[in-house]
């Protein structure tokens, strides 16, 4: 309990010191309750089209103006927040779970089996994720939706987990501790929650978002190409109708302005977020040194 | 020398072992689905409202049949699918038919690896040069601006900066033309070669700001720890001239991570291109890509998938091979 | 004579800051008064934690944050010139480093560039010092030094990680010579390696004092070391010198309750009397006890002890303690 008390107290002193933290911090939350609780209350079905007068710019009544298939741009995009969202997590959580569970075997164990995980995860971190995505989407369409896509961003990003956090073990295994720890009996499941934890925990964090940022990138990119879910709204899929309607051309600018937007802010919050927590519960500068 | 050469073999090895189980999957992944590829095609033809009569539709069919290798067992299939993409023999284009897929992938892979082979030294040596110096003088004020300019610049996924920078320079401002890559026919030529910048400056411009941003953050982290090392602090108790620690110390020291970071960014860097060309019309293997899945051109899609497999692969290999013979510390062992 | 270094008063902490943002000062040296004569080598004994590593280090002007002076002097007194160290600006400082002092760290494991060949190393140092030596001379001047002080030729062409741990301090000796130091500060050279080397590396620092005349400060916790090697000998004890003088006389005669235990502690051959060893440990160095800061372990402490704080007196012709039972501890 104390452990925890301390950790949040040293997370508002952070908050309070580092700006660009702060500001992320804010920004992200703005967007998790346009996403996960404004998108509840939105007045229209983002699958359908035709529920408001189409082409028209940002006025009181549509905040962020309507496009050309009639919808309502401010509640259609709460609900590609939300999609986006839950699609970059369960890419983000799917492939972190699988990379941590690998890595942490391949540190442990070594020899052949660390080889053969090692040769695995080299092999899809070599691999260029769009022409595969584009390639299974291209086969499964018309039955993607945003479950099913952030499974197959997981299964071809689960590389790199692996190999930091078998880095990170193989250090960690060779630091003092761990020998204590060992010779009074402890099992290596029982280091590896109560005294690696702690280490990892930092990495994990940023981790996660910084793969959520992936991924929703991915997803965006994956867009253009026409092969997202095209029937859900997300953000990728705002910007490929947007672009199938010439919205930049048309003078329409609101229709892939504000996508964009909040693209930028989305991803860039996420980013800094994640530095900044890499950089501050990292345990080496708790010590403070600069 | 003999445990480099050791390294270098079992490395070769498994470059062929990682490509093999590359195109495995491939074969998976086209087996995968609900619909049948052969009928897709057939029913995508007819829907395309060309006409086909019966003979010639059953024959296409015994064609893709075969292509696709979908006749005999599951192993015999396997077997006919990686001895034929061994050959390079991807079939005929779909949506070109009947030009073969190679052909059309061959003649747009020099655009693409043109435009991604400058952009990629360029962004590498930038994002690291300034990186470097900015983690060196980590505390100043402009070293804190350059960062986060590149922590802005980093999250943003090719396709929107892509996105960005077409509004701002060829729409807002049109300096630069909208699309193409301007030459359909490549004389060598003065003015077809200024074409050729104008039209692959925005591309280059939007790759190279897309990956400055990982090299300069990633180095500059680097070069902040590479600071604190004893042998810096040691140099700097030599009253060692600042500007020789920062070359001689910190910046060599750090680079040699880089070029490894270089080979794992490899994939990342090869997709942002791909979709960087679909935004300029630029005629890489992107925009093949991008026409390939407008229109379901399964054997195009797969060889552009196995292309770039192969394209990752042997500039992995190629920087794998290299590494040993510039870090001293494995080269004399 | 004038002594070679003389530090007034100096104060030096570490400003940290705790998990709750908190200021917290770590006062690693603690109002230190000491000099450095000719031709002399002046050892710096203590327990691990007492402060002997920042002593030297603000000694030989290396202060970088979190480590920040408070106050006091150290005045360097060369040939003729007398100046301040602490007042001298960055440049004036970079060029005096290694041709009138020069620095030998803890751990010269890693204090070598990985990716420079040792030849390099020396090359950097002449380049930065001596701008105008021709690369023949310069290479002249290095061969002649490793011959001289008995390295092998091959280690100029080797990169670090080719060398052992032991021929590695060496080089480090040897980089840190090459210039012709007055005076050479080194910070526990031999703690990190095996026996055998120890006694080379000692061999080599006294033949170097011996070759150049200059004056050395040495640093280390091994009683032994300063029994061999030094001439004079500070112990020092929570960030404050509780006794310094000849080392003959400290060792024949230790006044202070805490050079004695040290004493106690070394083993000799045919005593067989039991090793005792002080209770306690040293104190935290942000916030140090009232009074003397060895009270609380200290046998013979008292009241006074635990209110005032003993300063420096002079109990023989070069023999100063801190301690109010002076001479008394037999």
């Amino acid at each position: 309990m104390e452990a925890r008390s301390i950790y949040i107290k040293r997370f508002r002193v952070i908050l309070k010191r580092n700006l660009s933290l702060m500001i992320s911090f804010i920004t992200l939350t703005a967007i998790f309750i346009l996403g996960f609780v404004l998108s509840f209350f939105s007045p229209y079905d983002p699958r359908r089209w035709g529920t408001v007068p189409s082409d028209l710019p940002p006025s009181w009544t549509y905040l962020f103006g309507t496009n050309s298939l009639g919808q309502d741009i401010f509640w259609l995009l709460t609900w590609a927040l939300r999609n986006s969202l839950i699609l970059g997590f369960i890419a983000s959580l799917a492939g972190l779970s699988i990379g941590i569970i690998l890595g942490v075997i391949a540190g442990y164990k070594g020899g052949l089996i660390e080889r053969i995980i090692l040769f695995f995860a080299d092999t899809f971190i070599m691999m260029p994720t769009l022409p595969i995505l584009i390639l299974v989407s291209s086969r499964i369409k018309g039955t993607l939706n945003m479950f099913i896509l952030g499974l197959i961003i997981a299964s071809l990003t689960w590389g790199m987990p692996v190999r930091n956090i078998r880095s990170m073990i193989l250090s960690l295994r060779e630091r003092e501790f761990t020998y204590t720890a060992l010779f009074s009996g402890s099992s290596f499941i029982k280091i590896l929650f109560k005294e690696y934890f702690p280490h990892l925990l930092p990495w994990i964090l940023a981790s996660v978002m910084g793969r959520t940022l992936f991924a929703i990138g991915m997803e965006v990119t994956l867009a253009i190409f026409g092969l997202s879910t095209l029937n859900e709204a997300t953000l990728g899929t705002m910007i490929y109708w947007a672009n199938k309607y010439q919205a930049m051309f048309r003078g329409l600018w609101w229709w892939i302005g504000f996508p964009v937007i909040f693209i930028l802010i989305l991803l860039i919050s996420l980013y800094l977020l994640s530095s900044g927590i890499n950089e501050h519960l990292n345990p080496r500068s708790i010590r403070g040194q600069r | 020398m003999s445990e480099v050469k050791k390294y270098l073999i079992s490395r070769i090895v498994v470059y062929f072992l990682e490509i093999l189980f590359a195109l495995s999957l491939c074969f998976i992944i086209i087996r995968v689905g609900p619909i049948d590829p052969v009928l897709e095609i057939i029913n995508r033809t007819a829907a395309m409202s060309e006409y086909i009569d019966p003979e010639s539709a059953e024959s296409l069919r015994e064609t893709l049949m075969e292509l696709y290798g979908l006749k005999g067992s599951l192993l015999e299939q396997y077997e006919h699918f990686i001895l034929r993409l061994m050959k390079g023999d991807f079939g005929p284009s779909y949506s070109i038919f009947p030009t073969p897929v190679v052909e059309i992938i061959q003649r747009a892979l020099p655009w693409t690896l043109g435009l991604l082979f400058w952009t990629t030294i360029l962004s590498w040596i930038l994002g690291n040069f300034i990186g470097g110096i900015a983690g060196f003088f980590k505390e100043r004020g402009w070293a804190k601006t350059l960062a986060g300019f590149a922590m802005i610049i980093y999250p943003i996924p090719y396709y929107i900066l892509a996105l960005i920078l077409v509004f701002l320079l060829a729409y807002l401002l049109p300096i630069f033309p909208l699309g193409g890559g301007g030459i359909k026919y490549v004389t060598f030529s003065i003015e077809s070669f200024f074409t050729y910048i104008r039209h692959a400056f925005l591309p280059g411009l939007s790759l190279v700001l897309g990956s400055y941003g990982w090299w300069f953050i990633s180095m500059r982290n680097l070069a902040a720890n590479t600071r604190t090392e004893d042998y810096v602090q040691f140099a700097e108790y030599e009253g060692l001239s600042r500007r020789v620690i920062m070359f001689k110390y910190v910046l060599r020291n750090s680079l040699l991570p880089q070029v490894t970071g270089f080979a794992v960014a490899l994939g990342g860097i090869f997709s942002g291109a791909l979709a960087t060309e679909v935004v300029f019309e630029y005629p890489g293997v992107g925009y093949i890509l991008y026409m390939a899945a407008t229109r379901g051109d399964f054997n195009l899609m797969l060889g552009v998938l196995v292309y770039s497999i192969l394209a990752v692969a042997t500039a992995t290999l190629i920087i794998d091979l290299i590494y040993p013979f510039i870090d001293p510390r494995i080269r004399y062992k | 004579m004038r002594p070679l270094i003389q530090a007034h008063d100096l104060k030096a902490y570490y400003v940290v800051r705790s998990l709750l943002d908190e200021e917290i000062y770590i006062r690693a040296v603690d109002g230190i008064n000491i000099s450095l004569n000719n031709s002399e080598i002046l050892g710096i004994a203590g327990e691990s934690g007492c402060g002997k590593s920042s002593l030297i280090k603000v000694l030989s002007g290396l202060i970088q944050p979190p480590l920040k002076v408070f106050g006091g002097k150290i005045i360097y007194n060369i040939g003729k010139k007398s100046f301040d160290l602490l007042s001298l600006d960055e440049e004036t400082l970079r060029k005096m480093r290694w041709e009138i002092f020069s620095y030998i760290p803890q751990g010269s494991m890693s204090v070598l560039n990985p990716t420079m060949r040792i030849r390099n190393h020396f090359f950097e140092i002449i380049k930065a010092h001596k701008r105008d030596m021709e690369k023949e001379e310069a290479n002249k001047l290095i061969e002649n030094h490793i011959r001289e002080l008995g390295l092998p030729a091959e280690v100029l062409t080797s990169y670090p990680h080719q060398l052992s741990g032991g021929m590695r301090q060496r080089v480090v000796i040897a980089l840190s010579t090459i210039l012709k130091p007055k005076i050479i500060f080194a910070d526990e050279p031999i703690t990190a390696l095996d026996v055998i080397t120890q006694r080379g590396v000692m061999q080599m620092l006294l033949e170097v004092q011996k070759k150049l005349h200059n004056s050395i400060i040495l640093v280390t916790h091994d009683m032994g070391v300063h029994a061999e090697i030094t001439d004079r000998v500070a112990i020092l004890y929570a960030g404050k010198i509780v006794e310094v003088g000849l080392t003959n006389d400290i060792y024949e005669k230790p006044a202070h309750p805490y050079t004695h235990y040290l004493l106690k502690s070394l083993p000799q051959i045919g005593d067989e009397t039991k090793k005792i060893s002080i209770e306690g440990l040293p104190p935290p160095l942000d916030n140090p006890p009232e009074g003397c800061r060895f009270h609380p372990r200290c046998p013979l402490a008292t009241r006074k002890c635990k209110e005032e704080e003993p300063q420096l007196k002079k109990i023989d012709r070069d023999h100063f303690v801190a301690c109010h039972f002076s001479g008394e501890m037999r």
